[in-house]
């Protein structure tokens, strides 16, 4: 059964071999799960391969299989979730990348609360480095005219007195090592 | 333990040397056919590539700069001799998976002395600089000494030399030839060590750390100086506390005083090599090495994300300081941006060559 519904699937999505060949590859229990997320998502050679990249890692990092950590009841659930297909694939991915990258996700959920705490809108953005692999924060700040400029420095300025600021900064540096 | 390979290829024209006697005389039992050309071999996969044995006169240079000094990185001026190709250890991270793709047969070089004598000219034509060599760069340094002996010619050149230190790096335990030689301080013997989590899951075939730990207190007895390479360090679920145990041991065996240098270093692979590390599958299924929280940096390879590889630094940095004060550590391939983090400094290439040089004297 799997089987049949792995060929129409790769025929279907139009699968480059070698992305093909690493779906057979898997063990029966992988297969299964990768294709119960896969075919309802309809999800492309390129989105499949992130999600196998992204699984794969998790199940060789937890020490458990692809079935598992496709199978967990919080991938499911986003499954189910009122959204459109690209949302959902979005989501898993998402949701994915939290797992395999469990410290850097946590630290960047840290910073991430902080900078929402500033209440900047949203013509002003603060943007760490990738990954937190720099060492410079980039400032954005967008204005239609002089005086909507001089308001957003003046939120700005406002938000880096605010104590928030220093605790991001603290944050991410540590962080950042 | 000592590798036994399937099956020997002697290049035909080798068949009088120095190594493929050496080899005859130590391997009895072993099957030796000739080649006149290394297409006869056939292609085979990386982990066939490692089981039989090939001898060969190597044609190009055997003495590099360290492949490793890329630009934006702090490099120690190291120097590379490759007398082999290949090891017949299989770890899941090895770079050569990727970087011998082509050429994979496991192959020892039949005209060592040429070798040297390419040594030779440097270091007469730099009598005021010391040099740091290495033979591990595209081998293990050890692991085919029980079959081919090299280490007897190594030893004694560089034990004559006055401004260069030979570094044998390994993960085996086969020091047995270097017991009888004497170094003169010229030869640091280094391993490269993870903890056991690590080895049994990633490095496959190479000597368990006890044993390891165990060739390096001989070595360490018969006068030589030792060093040990963090590197790779695997970032892994309980990574803090097995390296703190891999230390308990290190430490138990082996005395600060004894060590002239730790590297640390961490996973890092490029996309290519991962591809392939995923493509080997159940072959060498390289669980923590897939697992680890790497993420691409500026020269496209993947490694720990900053932040963490930082704190890994310095976990086993404090751990190294407390016993090993007076030891040289120095980061392998890293930004100045990370030395600062983690060492609280940033030498120039030359103060680190420098510097490890005067660590691997007596």
């Amino acid at each position: 059964m799997t089987d049949s519904r792995l060929e129409e699937y790769v025929e279907r999505q139009r699968l480059r071999p070698v992305t093909a060949e690493r779906l057979r590859r898997l063990d029966q229990g992988g297969r299964s799960a990768v294709l119960d997320v896969a075919v309802p998502l309809g999800l492309n050679d390129n989105q499949l391969r992130d999600v196998l990249d992204l699984a794969e890692d998790s199940a060789a990092r937890e020490g458990v299989s692809v079935a598992e950590v496709l199978g967990d009841p919080e991938a499911a659930a986003l499954r189910q979730r009122r959204l459109g297909r690209s949302d959902k694939i979005k989501a898993l991915k998402a949701w994915l990348r939290r797992r395999r990258y469990p410290h850097l996700s946590a630290a960047l959920d840290r910073i991430d609360a902080l900078r929402a705490r500033l209440g900047l809108p949203a013509a002003t953005r603060l943007e760490l480095p990738e990954n937190l692999e720099g060492d410079e924060l980039v400032v954005t700040l967008r204005a239609s005219s002089v005086e909507d400029l001089r308001a957003r420095v003046a939120q700005l300025a406002r938000a880096c007195d605010r104590p928030e600021i220093e605790a991001l900064f603290d944050v991410w540096h540590e962080a950042a090592g | 333990m000592s590798f036994v390979p399937d099956q020997v290829w002697v290049e035909r024209g080798s068949e009088h040397s120095s190594v493929v006697a050496e080899t005859r005389a130590r391997l009895p039992g072993a099957r030796f056919a000739t080649f006149a050309d290394a297409a006869e071999l056939g292609a085979v996969g990386f982990a066939e590539a490692k089981r039989s044995l090939v001898l060969k006169r190597h044609r190009g240079g055997f003495f590099e700069h360290c492949p490793a000094g890329t630009s934006g990185m702090v490099c120690c001026n190291y120097l590379v001799l490759n007398f082999a190709s290949n090891c017949p250890f299989d770890c899941s991270y090895c770079f050569l998976q990727d970087y011998l793709a082509a050429n994979n047969r496991l192959t020892a070089f039949t005209n060592p002395e040429d070798g040297l004598d390419e040594v030779d000219r440097v270091l007469a034509a730099h009598p005021e600089k010391q040099f740091r060599i290495g033979t591990g760069e595209l081998a293990d340094s050890l692991a085919l000494d029980p079959v081919t002996g090299l280490s007897r010619l190594l030893v004694p050149f560089f034990a004559a030399r006055d401004n260069a230190v030979l570094e044998l790096k390994t993960k085996s335990d086969c020091v047995d030839e270097l017991l009888a030689l004497d170094p003169r301080g010229r030869v640091v013997v280094s391993w490269s060590l993870n903890p056991r989590q690590v080895i049994e899951s990633e490095e496959y075939g190479t000597a368990p750390l006890p044993a390891r730990l165990s060739a390096a207190r001989r070595v360490a007895d018969s006068g030589y100086r030792v060093g040990f390479h963090l590197d790779p360090l695997v970032e892994h679920p309980g990574w803090r506390e097995h390296y703190e145990a891999m230390f308990d041991e290190l430490f138990d065996t082996i005395r600060g005083d004894d060590v002239a240098w730790f590297s640390l270093g961490s996973l890092r692979m490029t996309p290519s090599l991962v591809r392939k590390v995923r493509a080997r599958g159940a072959e060498r299924p390289g669980r923590l090495a897939l697992g680890a929280e790497t993420v691409s940096g500026n020269d496209g390879k993947l490694r720990v994300w900053r932040g963490l590889r930082v704190r890994m630094y310095q976990a086993v940095l404090e751990r190294i300081r407390a016993a090993a004060p007076a030891a040289t550590v120095y980061l392998c391939m890293e930004t100045p941006a990370v030395w600062e983090k983690a060492m609280r400094e940033v030498p120039s290439d030359r103060q680190l060559g420098q510097r490890l040089a005067a660590g691997a004297r007596w």
